[in-house]
């Protein structure tokens, strides 16, 4: 009886992601198609069918005297063995996905950028997903969820963070109705959404310091299997949280060739929480000011010129800290942005997040280690 | 140096006798270099910069246990297996199952960054077959990425797919890895480690985190630096290493003689020349150093042709090295020569220092001679025909020197026992003096009524010292050869003896892999049961071997459970009654060699750390065992079960009923048993074949050593008689004028090598026995260990003359035709 049971539950878990309108590469990995509807809060937990996946944190907090830091902690996911590949194995070694996390604080007023990466196999339940209120965690970086709520802990060499997130918005799906196509093709798309302002407080940690800190934050959630191209080699990506109260996320794909590819996309979503999209040929991002990394000599584009005519809006992008490379195996700059500049005629500002992947090295997303 | 270019076989004489010296001490030291070498590589592949390995079979999850030891500042785990691949016959893999997260400070194992080459993430940890193989066993075996490799162990073959090449390193080519996980899954080691590996914060203070490491893993399990490992390995291969240097230094010292024959002909030939010199006022340093100069001359390009030459003979030394450090001491492969820089300075040296030694009496000699006598032409620079008492008090005074030697080396200085053989060497070589003028003036009255042989005899006296030193320096060449094949050959009939006593079973079982890899795989109960089934075994002895520490030192441990038909020759004899006392509990036995080692006889206790703890055992007798240099403990099953709890055995003796066909028997295990393909089956003779094969095959280096000596030994024979003819070309003049013919002339000289030869075996012979019984009862005993009685090979010692006389004569024979060739009136008007 008991083994009737088991098989049933087996083949529900393989049907699964059939059943709910996907479909499997050759590999036995599940793709991104149209139809797919995001529930939360089951898709804040782990899609194991899917080959890779990211819990993405980035946001903007100050001490009560003013006191600026950024901050980023972002869980990924990236399978090797799909769910109900042959042969079934019982050494603990053998590692179904590897679980890997980056976590930055910049220390603006100090000028001072500190990253670090942790990549773990998790044989000994030092990392994984989703446990008791855990959503993702390796070693003692964790992100729990609660009630809603969100907790990030992190403890690097000198650096530390103990942060608590509670959604000040409802989830906005990205792409169409949470289907975000990143290249041409059946396929080259994730599921994405995101919670574009959740209230933040908690501690930083520096060095010895100890800083009580509040402000806001940005969790964007994304899960696919092959979403991009070869032909593309990276992409700009920024999260914008306005003084008047609206949030814009856009990004663009950029070609081997030094072109945009057109699926490039964005969505508005006004102070009262009316979300709409754009798409490549709404906005207009011209770089104004390159930094070189001294690490290796990557140019990245830190400022920017940002127009969007259909919402009146023209922000000067500029970053907190011209260094916000972070170094590790995938070389990129992520990091703490300030805006500036007018909406339909009004001065507004703004803080955010800015991430420019592919400027050095191939573009981590081929091989789908970041976003 | 203008002597050198007007005389080019005399320059080529010297050039190649410290050619071939230098090229044999070179090529030995290139081969023992590589060995030690090949298995640190092998290490530092495995253990890379670890400070401390924990080996023995671990389970896994001690691991996070381990790397959160305070004091530990990386750990990462492993498994091993060594697979034979049954695509390459005789061919092995040493799979590491590595972890790729937790071993990159460990630097051991770096992917090639190349394209197509490098580390494949989805392969590595997606697909199970995935290997990665160095890049010279790639390029070997033409691999590339995506091809398949049948790799063998067990009863099981598995296609592995290569994914990824490993940077090419100086180490073992044999090493591959993969994927913790799926080495786990593959080997069937889910759950199970074989060793971590850590790197700990204080590595000068290491004592605190070894206490925590011990008290976490099991009492067997080995903690220690890895270079340890080396060291011990090292410290066994030391002295057969030692041995090898020593034989090689025997082709300096023939060289020593060889050039003191060519620059003596030197000297007599410019006899006038020197004359002229001290008379126009230089001064006898001059002479000396002119002579020093020309040898040193002749060193300096011999020694750097030498080294070429070591370079090329290092060749065949290696895999004959390599094979004997297998069959003998661990699975090694040599896939490079190693050679320190420092070496080459050392090689020539050596060389130099051999011309140097071997010039200086000669080049004195002629310092020493009035400018009168040397301008003279009567006066010829070998005066004496008498020996001088010198040189046998020299002898006595060598002897004695040699037997002090011995004593020191059995009392615990091993190196001494070098210089027994040394001084034995000289010792007889200083007795050649005397030899040739006893047997000179006894063939010179026993050939009377020849002419010739008469004539040739008398010249044996005439020119003594000159003749002395030939017999002496082809004496020693024979002596080595003599020496080695009597050691070889009592080392064999022991064998034979003691096979003869130990295989006593019809028929031996064991998986073949084990051939290749040692005991890794082991005999399932199926086969038992298959085997047991048959109605012809009468009785199976069941075998297990384990590497163990007995007091601390790694040994080898042969769990053995059965008849008690096969029982081993003790020392000191009672075989039966030792044998019974060693079926009691917490007991075992230990081989002639571990006594030595560990300084422990019977009576006494040992400790042996079993997975229970440290637990001491009683010795109850020392046996005879000539298997393993490193030695041997032997423990009953129930002795063995007792503590370490399992009951796997590695092979098998079955014992047939009276009658019994054993090749029919064979054919049924063959033909009976599923997955026989995979055991080797041996009837009892063909197992002594081939542990005779084993002997031959660890004995190959010291065969091509002897094949380099009776090389030396011709060579030897046709240089001196080219020296010799030129040295009498006066002579030779002369007795062409007086009428005797080219014929005769030619004879003459044949003669004397047949004499010089026949003075040459019997000294070597003679010095022979005597350096074979220095061979095993000082060398082999200081540093092995065995029991070998000696034994004459005596039907090889007779041949020793009917293969080179002819040599001799054949040897001589062109500068016998050149000498017989000269223009008569050319050589006696004057000196050349």
């Amino acid at each position: 009886m008991r083994s009737v049971v088991t098989l049933t539950i087996w083949m529900v878990l393989l049907i699964a992601p059939a059943a709910r309108g996907e479909k499997m590469n050759e590999e036995g990995w599940a793709v991104a198609l149209p139809g797919y509807q995001i529930t939360l809060p089951q898709d804040h937990f782990p899609h194991y069918q899917f080959r890779t996946e990211w819990w993405y944190f980035t946001g903007n907090v100050s001490t009560a005297d003013g006191r600026p830091f950024g901050y980023q902690l972002t869980f990924f996911r990236h399978g090797y063995r799909p769910p109900g590949v042959e042969p079934p194995v019982t050494s603990r070694f053998v590692m179904n996905e590897v679980k890997f996390a980056h976590f930055a604080v910049t220390d603006i007023s100090a000028g001072k950028f500190h990253f670090d990466g942790r990549v773990s196999r998790g044989a000994f339940g030092e990392a994984g997903f989703a446990d008791g209120n855990r959503l993702a965690w390796i070693d003692n970086w964790e992100l729990g969820y609660n009630n809603n709520n969100f907790n990030l802990m992190a403890a690097a060499q000198d650096y530390a963070i103990e942060l608590e997130l509670m959604p000040e918005r409802p989830a906005v799906r990205q792409g169409a109705d949470g289907l975000s196509q990143k290249a041409a093709g059946e396929g080259h798309a994730s599921y994405y959404y995101s919670i574009t302002r959740l209230k933040t407080s908690g501690t930083i940690k520096i060095g010895s310091a100890s800083y009580k800190v509040e402000g806001s934050s940005w969790f964007d959630r994304e899960w696919a299997t092959n979403q991009l191209t070869p032909e593309q080699s990276g992409w700009n990506w920024f999260a914008i949280q306005l003084s008047d109260g609206s949030d814009l996320m856009l990004y663009q794909m950029r070609l081997k060739n030094g072109g945009i590819d057109s699926h490039s996309d964005g969505k508005w979503i006004a102070p009262d929480g009316a979300s709409s999209g754009l798409s490549a040929d709404d906005f207009h991002l011209v770089p104004e000011k390159y930094w070189t990394s001294p690490a290796n000599k990557a140019s990245y584009p830190v400022e920017w010129k940002l127009t969007i005519p259909k919402l009146s809006l023209d922000l000067q992008i500029s970053p907190a800290l011209e260094n916000q490379e972070l170094n590790l195996s995938v070389v990129y700059w992520e990091g703490s942005v300030r805006f500036k500049g007018r909406r339909a005629g009004k001065a507004v500002d703004g803080v955010g997040y800015m991430e420019l992947t592919g400027y050095q090295g191939k573009a981590p997303g081929l091989a789908g280690s970041t976003r | 140096m203008r002597y050198a270019l007007r005389h080019k076989s005399l320059a080529l004489i010297n050039i190649l006798s410290v050619a071939l010296g230098v090229s044999v001490f070179l090529a030995v030291q290139i081969a023992n270099r590589s060995a030690n070498a090949a298995f640190r590589a092998g290490i530092d592949v495995v253990a890379g910069r670890a400070n401390i390995e924990v080996r023995g079979t671990l389970d896994d999850s001690l691991f996070p246990r381990l790397r959160e030891l305070a004091g530990v500042t990386a750990a990462t785990p492993l498994v091993e297996r060594v697979v034979t691949l049954p695509g390459w016959p005789g061919e092995y893999l040493h799979v590491l199952g590595i972890d790729p997260f937790t071993n990159s400070s460990f630097e051991n194992f770096k992917f090639s960054k190349s394209a197509g080459e490098a580390f494949d993430a989805d392969a590595w940890f997606g697909d199970p077959r995935s290997l990665a193989v160095s890049k010279s066993f790639a390029d070997a075996h033409h691999l590339k990425r995506g091809d398949s490799i049948r790799v063998e162990f067990g009863e099981r073959q598995v296609d592995l797919v290569v994914s990824s090449v490993l940077q090419a390193k100086d180490g073992d080519s044999h090493f591959a890895a993969m994927d913790i996980g799926w080495a786990q899954e593959l080997f069937g080691l889910q759950g199970k480690l074989t060793g971590v590996l850590l790197q700990i914060s204080d590595p000068n203070h290491p004592e605190p985190v070894y206490e925590r490491i011990r008290s976490l893993v099991p009492p067997d399990a080995v903690v220690q630096e890895p270079g340890a490992r080396s060291g011990q390995v090292e410290q066994m291969l030391s002295g057969f290493e030692l041995n090898l240097t020593a034989l090689s230094m025997i082709s300096l010292l023939v060289g020593v003689f060889l050039i003191y024959n060519t620059v003596t002909a030197s000297v007599v030939r410019r006899r006038s020349e020197i004359g002229i010199l001290r008379a126009l006022g230089g001064s006898r340093a001059k002479v000396r150093w002119l002579f020093l100069g020309e040898a040193a001359f002749y060193g300096m390009i011999g020694s750097v042709a030498g080294c070429v030459g070591g370079v090329l003979m290092a060749n065949f030394l290696v895999s004959a090295v390599s094979t004997t450090v297998t069959n003998l001491y661990v699975l090694t492969s040599i896939d490079h020569f190693y050679l320190p820089f420092w070496q080459i300075p050392l090689v020539v040296s050596a060389g130099m220092a051999s011309v140097l030694v071997g010039a200086w009496i000669p080049a004195n000699a002629a310092a020493n001679v009035p400018p009168l006598h040397a301008l003279n032409m009567e006066v010829l620079i070998e005066r004496s025909e008498r020996p001088r008492v010198i040189w046998l008090v020299l002898s006595a005074g060598c002897l004695v020197a040699a037997f002090g030697a011995s004593v020191l080396a059995l009392r615990g200085c091993p190196i001494a026992s070098f210089a027994a053989a040394f001084f034995t060497l000289i010792g007889f070589c200083c007795l050649s003096p005397a030899v040739t003028h006893r047997f000179g003036a006894g063939a010179g009255r026993f050939l009377r009524p020849l002419l010739l042989p008469r004539l040739a005899a008398r010249n044996l006296v005439r020119s003594l010292y000159r003749h002395a030193v030939t017999v002496a320096a082809l004496a020693s060449a024979l002596a080595m050869l003599v020496s080695v094949s009597i050691m070889i050959y009592s080392f064999r009939r022991t064998i034979d003896r003691w096979l003869a006593r130990r295989l006593v079973a019809d028929l031996f079982v064991a998986p073949a892999a084990n051939e290749i890899v040692g005991f890794e795989n082991f005999i399932p109960e199926d086969l038992m049961r298959f085997l047991r089934s048959q109605p012809e075994v009468e009785m199976i002895d069941t075998f297990r071997y384990l590497d163990l520490r007995v007091n601390g030192a790694p040994t080898f441990l042969g769990v053995i459970n059965g008849s008690g038909r096969s029982i081993p020759d003790f020392l000191g004899g009672k075989n039966a009654e030792k044998y019974k006392a060693f079926r009691a509990p917490d007991t075992a036995i230990i081989s002639e060699s571990l006594s030595r080692r560990l300084k422990v006889n019977q009576g006494q206790t040992v400790s042996i750390a079993t997975p229970l703890g440290s637990r001491r055992f009683l010795v109850a007798g020392v046996f005879y065992d000539y298997s393993r240099d490193s030695g041997l403990m032997l423990m009953q099953e129930a002795n063995f079960e007792k503590f370490w709890h399992e009951s796997r055995v590695n092979s098998l003796a079955l014992y047939l009923r009276p009658g019994t066909d054993i090749e029919k028997m064979i054919r049924r295990i063959r033909t009976g048993y599923p997955n026989a393909q995979d055991y080797s089956v041996y009837s009892n003779r063909a197992l002594r074949d081939a542990v005779v094969e084993v002997f031959n095959q660890t004995f190959a280096v010291t065969q091509v050593l002897r094949v380099i000596a009776v090389l030396v030994a011709v060579i030897g024979i046709a240089l001196n008689f080219t020296v010799l003819v030129k040295e009498r070309e006066r002579e030779i003049g002369t007795l062409r004028a007086v009428g005797v013919s080219r014929r005769q002339v030619r004879g003459l000289i044949v003669w004397e090598s047949v004499l010089v030869g026949i003075m040459a075996v019997l000294l070597g012979v003679v010095t022979g026995v005597a350096l074979s019984v220095v061979l095993t009862e000082v060398i082999n005993k200081a540093f092995f260990g065995w029991t070998i009685p000696l034994q004459i090979p005596w039907d090889q010692l007779f041949w020793t003359p009917v293969w080179l006389l002819p040599a001799a004569v054949l040897a001589s024979l062109p500068p016998a035709n050149q000498a017989s060739r000269r223009n008569i009136i050319d050589i006696v008007r004057t000196d050349a």
